[in-house]
């Protein structure tokens, strides 16, 4: 029990973080570049402590993220849900396992979630830039060590 | 190890409430836009005070730059202000003469087709974040007589039109969505044809253009008024490159639109004369060929 509330003030900070680098003003080229700061920081707590992070969180992060977006309200509740279900269904104890196997299952999971958008956006009629996406998502995938440090502060 | 047995099945209903959730949502936004008021509360009370708070230091640096900007080159530059202004002037008595000398010409000619459309500035109030949604909301709407199809404009040129209407706010669709389709004419050739989104920012497309067709690189065009959706003549975009592959039946031509679709504050919306008539025409042309001939 006091694990969990040593946990919850740097969980609330990283993700109030990772939103507000996501709605930062910033020129539109930039934008295609943005890394899925949300979803890493969502990866990153669900590997850590996966007790903090539950199902209905994820959604209700996704939904915020959404209406901040301004993209098809539940698109991203969705996306966050399934993540995170695929993450705790495929194992228990992600803290207890090595760091190569983890770092698969970010990117396995972040692919997948790049793939399911993608193809979501297809079906509703949004943007067909596929580029433009594996560009967001390489960044991400390359951002994710620098999340991995900084979020690893807080064990300090 | 009954731990993981009570959790497991808890799991797998969490997940199938929030697929059926997110998936109604989905299907609620998509098909009603009922939703766009949420966005809009958000953005006002959330979005826009972060971004604000965020901007703050670049306000405060710019605003500390131009108090320290010497009192000389402020005289300059308000010296060449009002040069500008004395040159803006005398176009604006040019083109009132042109107006009016127009207008004569076209009562001579008993033609009814003119440009003016009322016109009311409409404020942006929030610009979707994600690069693929290339959409605005902007403060009037049904009780104002906003209409779905209304054309935009900003003061450089066409922006785009309204596509859901809600009883204050209304969306609307940037020229360069890749739903989006704006009939034009070339200025130069009056060569017609229709400037499709590509999706991208700042770049439209020109669509079925045959490889024998006079378009050249520098070229404006302008609507055509054809669809009766958006009035004649307003500038839209200007043609960037032009492809030619030996073979296709089509050329690749490009453009960049006109209008400031990402620094615009404000934007016009324009009740147009012919909008009225737009469904009479959809009437006719859903006829048989036969009958219109003969009406």
């Amino acid at each position: 029990m006091h694990r969990r509330q040593s946990i919850s003030l740097p969980l609330f900070i990283s993700f109030l973080l990772a939103f507000v680098v996501t709605i930062l003003p910033m020129p539109e080229v930039l934008r295609w570049w943005q890394p899925a700061w949300v979803l890493c920081v969502l990866i990153y707590w669900t590997l850590v402590s996966p007790d903090s992070i539950s199902l209905p969180l994820a959604w209700c992060l996704g939904v915020l993220l959404d209406v901040f977006l301004g993209t098809l309200l539940g698109l991203h509740a969705l996306i966050f849900s399934l993540s995170i279900f695929l993450l705790k269904r495929s194992r228990h104890g992600w803290h207890r396992q090595p760091t190569w196997l983890r770092s698969l299952a970010v990117v396995g999971v972040l692919m997948g979630s790049y793939l399911f958008q993608y193809v979501l956006t297809l079906f509703i009629g949004g943007s067909h830039q596929g580029v433009s996406y594996t560009l967001s998502f390489v960044l991400t995938a390359f951002c994710w060590p620098l999340v991995y440090l900084l979020l690893n502060l807080h064990k300090r | 190890m009954g731990l993981h047995f009570r959790r497991r099945p808890k799991l797998g209903f969490g997940i199938v409430v929030s697929v059926l959730l997110s998936v109604g949502l989905m299907l609620a936004d998509h098909r009603y836009d009922a939703l766009a008021r949420v966005h809009l509360f958000a953005s006002h009370y959330v979005l826009e005070p972060v971004q604000f708070a965020i901007d703050w230091p670049f306000r405060a640096t710019r605003w500390a730059r131009m108090g320290m900007q010497s009192e000389h080159q402020l005289l300059l530059e308000n010296a060449r202000l009002r040069a500008h202004e004395l040159l803006l002037q005398a176009k604006v008595h040019e083109r009132s003469s042109l107006v009016s000398e127009n207008q004569e010409l076209r009562d001579l000619l008993q033609s009814s087709n003119r440009l003016d459309a009322t016109v009311k500035a409409a404020q942006i109030l929030f610009v979707s974040l994600d690069p693929g949604l290339n959409q605005l909301v902007v403060d009037m709407g049904k009780q104002e007589g906003v209409f779905v199809g209304q054309p935009v404009l900003d003061a450089y040129g066409v922006l785009g039109q309204v596509v859901t209407v809600g009883y204050r706010v209304s969306r609307v669709l940037l020229l360069t969505d890749h739903q989006s389709g704006v009939p034009v004419e070339s200025v130069r050739t009056n060569f017609r044809t229709l400037a499709k989104g590509s999706g991208v920012a700042n770049k439209l497309q020109l669509m079925y253009v045959p490889p024998t067709a006079d378009v050249k690189v520098g070229d404006l065009f302008v609507t055509s008024g054809l669809a009766l959706r958006y009035p004649k003549g307003y500038p839209v975009a200007r043609v960037v490159s032009v492809n030619r592959k030996p073979g296709a039946p089509y050329m690749t031509i490009s453009m960049q639109p006109l209008a400031k679709l990402y620094q615009a504050q404000q934007v016009l919306m324009v009740w147009s004369l012919h909008a009225d008539l737009a469904h009479d025409v959809s009437e006719v042309i859903k006829q048989p060929v036969g009958e219109v001939s003969h009406a």
